[in-house]
């Protein structure tokens, strides 16, 4: 960066003219509207007399059993997500790096294609699938002679919640991918070469060249994967409503509830602030964790 | 390097000594081929099935759902531009993404402009104040912005999407840009400015050219987020006239239940912009994804 140059010395009306409008427009959108919330989560309303209320709704936040009921579900999400969907998707890039995928570009365009899909679409497509009569689900089990597996895949409580997440990781599968293939492009192949003429199989160069390599990546993983999970609301939105009873409910849709459906904007708002600080919390968590246990305060 | 490089690779020996490992070997890059064939196709095959069943009637739906169709028509298409007119949304969505995505590349393409070339003090305040907007879960904000947009009378107007979109889609758009502008030396707009080009001038005529790759998958970003957005129109929203595709599929489902060969017509259609934009420029949006995700 040439800082001498005179033409990156900005003047302070300058800076005001080049960031000025976004910044006033982005903080008018983002910014205050957290504020505010925080500020109407310290009010009660009774029929529109809104009166200082203090810390009260978060009292009751905490113990609300149905919003850590919500989080719970967020935190299935996102657990399962980890599991199933990040360390497939680990997997199917690191065959499609080995160069012994005969298909490889194209493959890697079709499993990203879900994620350009409106959330919208994608929910009504999956409310197709899970049809009792017509769905896609239940007829395949039927042709493959797996007729008692069949569900009320959406309609049962007990594994609705199962139901509904399987569609997230349909949708983002192939964002993970992307984004592991692009951190596997960046190690040398020098590297791995060099461990094959040691004598390394598949497998160990894997375990230990390339997981090592990647630490970077996983950590961009890691919180794709928690703001992913933490906000979720769309899909879900779609195929249940949160039902039923509150069986599907994630926290963005008890926050829609509590505004929406029982018009309770007072602690509508404590549920959104509830839902930003847990989030950021467990951002913040994996953040540590990446930085004092997987690199031991190393730079990274 | 060099001297590292001019040692050949040790390769096995192709004889006939190993081939049992061989065997081995070959059965597992087929089993790895047919595994990744078998993902492949679950991603892609439910979108087709949805198209294919859209041009079936109702009833040939239900006697088969996964036969493809003997006599495909465009009766549901038809029926839903007739009488659910979904016209309406298309323009309405169309009108958002193209006006959100002109703000967004604007403000985006000056603000990454500023943050890539300009030290000042407070530059990493309004850096990290940007960052913010790719962490925060936006959902979040979806009562906060409901309660702020009710207050000053912002709900149900042509407008209305406007504010959030942009300011929504800022961030990244920002944080592409600003890369991309860090990667180039900055010695011909210096070259430029000794020549007495202005601010303006240097912005438009010099930077914006060579900006011209990366403004065009952020624009292609912003276009899909802001025609796919869903959560924001449903609440900000309630005017008929106003509503986009995403949240007319909502309704159209909720109208009718049962016409389930209707409903993939209707998601076919809401999809067919983003799917024909996906065709064309799939390379610059996968880059795009993996740059953004990278960032945060």
């Amino acid at each position: 960066m040439n800082s001498t140059s005179l033409v990156f010395r900005p003047t302070w009306k300058k800076i005001l003219l080049f960031l000025g409008p976004g910044v006033l427009l982005y903080s008018f959108m983002v910014i205050v509207p957290i504020l505010g919330a925080f500020r109407q989560s310290l009010y009660t309303n009774f029929n529109f007399q809104f009166r200082f209320a203090g810390a009260q709704n978060y009292i009751q936040l905490l113990q609300d059993g149905d919003f850590w009921f919500s989080f719970r579900n967020n935190l299935i999400i996102l657990g399962l997500s980890l599991v199933l969907q990040i360390s497939l998707a680990f997997v199917i890039a690191v065959m499609m790096n080995s160069r012994l995928i005969k298909f490889a570009k194209f493959a890697r365009a079709v499993m990203f294609f879900p994620v350009i899909l409106s959330a919208v679409v994608v929910g009504f497509i999956w409310v197709l699938i899970y049809n009792v009569h017509w769905g896609l689900l239940n007829t395949l089990l039927e042709v493959v002679g797996l007729a008692g597996w069949q569900q009320l895949w959406l309609d049962n409580p007990n594994i609705v919640i199962y139901s509904i997440t399987v569609p997230l990781m349909w949708q983002y599968l192939g964002l993970f991918l992307v984004v592991f293939l692009a951190g596997l492009s960046a190690i040398p192949s020098e590297l791995l070469e060099a461990a094959e003429i040691d004598g390394a199989n598949g497998f160990y160069k894997t375990l230990y060249v390339t997981l090592p390599l990647l630490v970077s990546t996983w950590r961009v993983v890691l919180i794709l994967a928690i703001s992913g999970a933490v906000k979720v609301f769309e899909q879900p939105y779609v195929m249940t409503r949160g039902g039923p009873g509150i069986s599907s409910t994630v926290l963005a849709q008890y926050a829609y509830n509590m505004s929406f459906a029982r018009f309770d904007l007072t602690y509508g708002s404590t549920v959104a602030v509830g839902m930003l600080v847990l989030s950021f919390t467990l951002i913040a968590l994996t953040w540590l964790f990446m930085r004092y246990v997987v690199f031991r305060g190393k730079e990274f | 390097m060099d001297a590292l490089n001019d040692i050949p690779v040790q390769r096995r020996p192709r004889g006939a000594q190993l081939t049992g490992e061989r065997i081995l070997g070959r059965v597992v890059v087929v089993a790895m081929n047919i595994f990744l064939f078998f993902f492949a196709l679950t991603a892609i095959f439910p979108p087709i099935w949805m198209i294919y069943n859209s041009l079936k009637s109702s009833d040939e739906f239900s006697l088969s759902i996964l036969a493809l169709p003997r006599q495909p028509s465009l009766y549901n298409y038809e029926e839903i531009f007739r009488t659910a007119k979904v016209y309406i949304a298309l323009a309405n969505s169309l009108y958002n993404a193209v006006v959100a995505t002109a703000g967004i590349i604007a403000l985006a393409f000056v603000i990454g402009y500023f943050l890539a070339r300009y030290q000042f003090r407070g530059r990493g305040i309004v850096y990290g104040f940007f960052l913010f907007g790719l962490l925060v879960p936006i959902y979040g904000l979806m009562v906060p912005v409901f309660i702020q947009f009710k207050s000053i009378g912002m709900l149900n107007n042509h407008f209305t999407l406007l504010g959030p979109y942009i300011a929504f889609g800022l961030s990244q758009a920002i944080f592409l840009i600003e890369g991309y502008i860090r990667s180039v030396p900055p010695e011909i707009e210096e070259a430029a400015y000794v020549d007495g080009a202005s601010v303006p001038d240097l912005l438009l005529r010099v930077v914006f050219p060579i900006c011209r790759p990366i403004i065009a998958t952020a624009a292609l970003l912003a276009f899909l987020a802001t025609w796919n957005e869903f959560a924001f129109a449903l609440i900000l929203l309630s005017d008929d006239a106003l509503k986009t595709i995403p949240l007319w599929l909502n309704t159209f489902q909720g109208e009718r239940t049962v016409n389930y060969t209707g409903l993939m017509a209707a998601l076919t259609v809401a999809s067919i912009p983003v799917i024909t934009i996906y065709l064309f420029f799939r390379e610059k949006i996968i880059q795009g994804f993996v740059a953004g995700a990278l960032k945060g």
